[in-house]
């Protein structure tokens, strides 16, 4: 019991030191984004060019809050990267490595524990987050029809309320997917920062790029385009949903079906990638704690 | 005869090609308060590493039973220390800071804590950052004091702060804390501050120990004798380990040399711990 206590303490302490980059602020944006709907449409300052044709509201509500996931993946993306590059070393920032050496935790139940919140807890946030703003544009979407009766055919609230359900349910499965595929990314760059600190931003790219030039050179490039390093790190950066996917998404009549773009993203998904992967980031992360727990300052 | 809390054989500790402790050699007991004093770069902070854990080394060190340096998280449950009253993690609040350590620490008392903090200026709500570093001390003690720890460690838990911090510091600790099943180990240098406080006393003098003994005997040892210029011939005679002119009179430090002996040549005190640390910490060739 004393041990669950204690790793639930360990993720609230990375919730409270990154509260503002993954709450805060994500409600600030959404806020200012309420507003911003609401002060169009309260002074009709909605403009529509005479002629276009808008999709129905069903579909405008559908593509408004895919749009707004990819904003907020896209949000998720680059604070994890930033949050990854300074979380082993923040402790030896902030001057409380000898607080924290002082309680019964061990190094690596508290690197762990900053690994599975960058991992877990702050895309669940984030999540939650866009699936909050989902709701305030099926809310807007609605007023809109309303406000213009005859331009946006009305959206019934259950069908909206599937087709939100469809959207969110692809965004928690695009994201624990792609959670699971970029993890070895997200602990190498962490890793990185066990011993260079915020320099593991640039380094994590660097070291690759360093290693794939020599390999070039030492191989005289008989290998494939770009060497085998370079080729491999390509691969490991491409998952996602394809360009076909989003063709059909943005084109398709019927209301949202989250199914055929799951089974997409199952296809893209190779267990052994990932795997290997997993098991590379739990020992980045192993090698992290014993340098912690080495060097003190 | 009880197992002592702490027990180290000769630890040395090496950085690079420079070798820092040169084999020390001690044990602690329970229900002491041992005073660890020493000059800047003696080994002080590196001796209470080697034993919190915090670093490698060579030789033997067991705290309650465990090696430190690979049962750490273990061995902190039973020990508390300050390495650093900077240390507290700024970003939280007070009550924030009590709720993780309860949730974390198996022996801390998040009602204790907030009773050592009445009295002081430091509120529930206050962000950590924004206290002043007296406030920070009186946090950092409310922690360790709110943990049941068996071992309770602090290196210079009161640098920076004014006299008046320092005094309350002490006195807390010693009302509020030391049982006779505790142990508490000090580094200072403020030396006269804790004298009153201290059962025994450790000299560390360029990473070896010079004086491991309880004060009782360090009084009953050392004698402090302001020699007239006409007996200090008869004075050098009897071996002063100290000797040093202060406004135009001679003082001299000696070591075991019997009361009666000295007192022939003046009058006999015993040396503060302060005096009796430049006595034995100046080395060959320096003058105090």
């Amino acid at each position: 019991m004393m041990m669950l206590r204690s790793w639930g303490a360990l993720l609230r302490r990375e919730y409270l030191e990154h509260r503002v980059a993954f709450l805060y602020f994500p409600l600030g944006v959404m806020g200012i984004l309420l507003l911003a709907a609401l002060s169009g449409l309260g002074i009709n300052r909605v403009k529509v060019v005479v002629g276009m044709t808008l999709p129905a509201g069903l579909k405008l509500f559908e593509l408004g809050y895919i749009a707004l996931v990819g904003l907020w993946f896209s949000y998720l993306a680059l604070a994890l990267f930033f949050y990854f590059g300074d979380a082993f070393s923040a402790d030896r920032r902030n001057n409380a490595m000898l607080f924290w050496k002082s309680m019964p935790v061990s190094d690596l139940r508290i690197l762990a524990g900053k690994f599975l919140a960058g991992i877990v807890l702050f895309p669940v946030i984030i999540a939650l987050v866009a699936a909050i703003t989902g709701v305030m544009h099926y809310a807007l979407v609605s007023a809109a029809t309303m406000l213009m009766p005859g331009l946006i055919v009305p959206v019934f609230p259950l069908e909206a309320l599937a087709s939100f359900a469809q959207i969110t349910l692809l965004m928690l499965v695009h994201l624990g997917l792609g959670l699971l595929w970029y993890a070895p990314f997200f602990a190498w760059v962490a890793g990185l920062s066990a011993v260079f600190g915020r320099w593991s931003l640039p380094l994590a790219f660097a070291i690759p790029g360093l290693i794939a030039v020599v390999e070039n050179v030492a191989l005289f490039g008989t290998g494939p385009r770009g060497g085998y390093v370079w080729s491999y790190i390509s691969q490991r950066f491409q998952f996602g949903l394809t360009d076909v996917d989003y063709t059909r998404m943005f084109t398709a009549g019927s209301p949202f079906e989250a199914g055929p773009y799951i089974l997409s993203l199952w296809h893209a998904f190779d267990g052994v990638s990932v795997v290997t992967g997993l098991l590379f980031a739990a020992a980045i992360i192993w090698l992290a704690s014993e340098y912690r727990r080495r060097r003190l300052a | 005869m009880t197992d002592p809390i702490v027990s180290v054989r000769g630890l040395t500790k090496r950085f690079g090609a420079r070798e820092i402790l040169h084999g020390l050699d001690f044990d602690i007991p329970a229900g002491r308060i041992y005073g660890l004093i020493g000059h800047n770069g003696a080994g002080k902070t590196t001796t209470l590493n080697a034993m919190l854990g915090l670093t490698s080394y060579g030789g033997s060190v067991t705290v309650l039973g465990r090696d430190p340096y690979r049962h750490r998280a273990r061995l902190m449950r039973d020990v508390a220390f300050i390495a650093d009253v900077a240390s507290l993690p700024r970003f939280l609040k007070v009550r924030e800071l009590f709720r993780l350590v309860a949730e974390i620490h198996p022996n801390f008392s998040t009602e204790k804590a907030f009773g050592f903090l009445e009295g002081t200026d430091v509120r529930q709500q206050a962000v950590i950052s924004s206290l002043s570093k007296g406030m920070l001390a009186q946090l950092h003690l409310a922690v360790v004091m709110a943990i049941d720890a068996r071992l309770l460690v602090l290196d210079e838990p009161t640098l920076g702060l004014d006299i008046t911090y320092r005094k309350r510091f002490y006195r807390r600790l010693l009302e509020d804390y030391m049982t006779a099943d505790r142990t508490l180990l000090i580094t200072t240098h403020q030396v006269d501050e804790i004298e009153f406080m201290l059962s025994d006393i450790m000299f560390i003098r360029d990473g070896s120990l010079v004086l491991h003994q309880p004060m009782v005997e360090v009084a009953q040892r050392f004698a402090q004798v302001v020699v007239p210029a006409d007996k200090l011939a008869a004075a050098t005679g009897l071996h002063p380990v100290f000797e040093e002119t202060r406004f135009g009179q001679t003082v001299m430090v000696f070591d075991g040399v019997p009361r009666e002996s000295l007192a022939a040549l003046g009058a006999v005190t015993t040396p503060t711990l302060s005096d009796l640390f430049v006595a034995l910490m100046s080395r060959p060739g320096t003058t105090p």
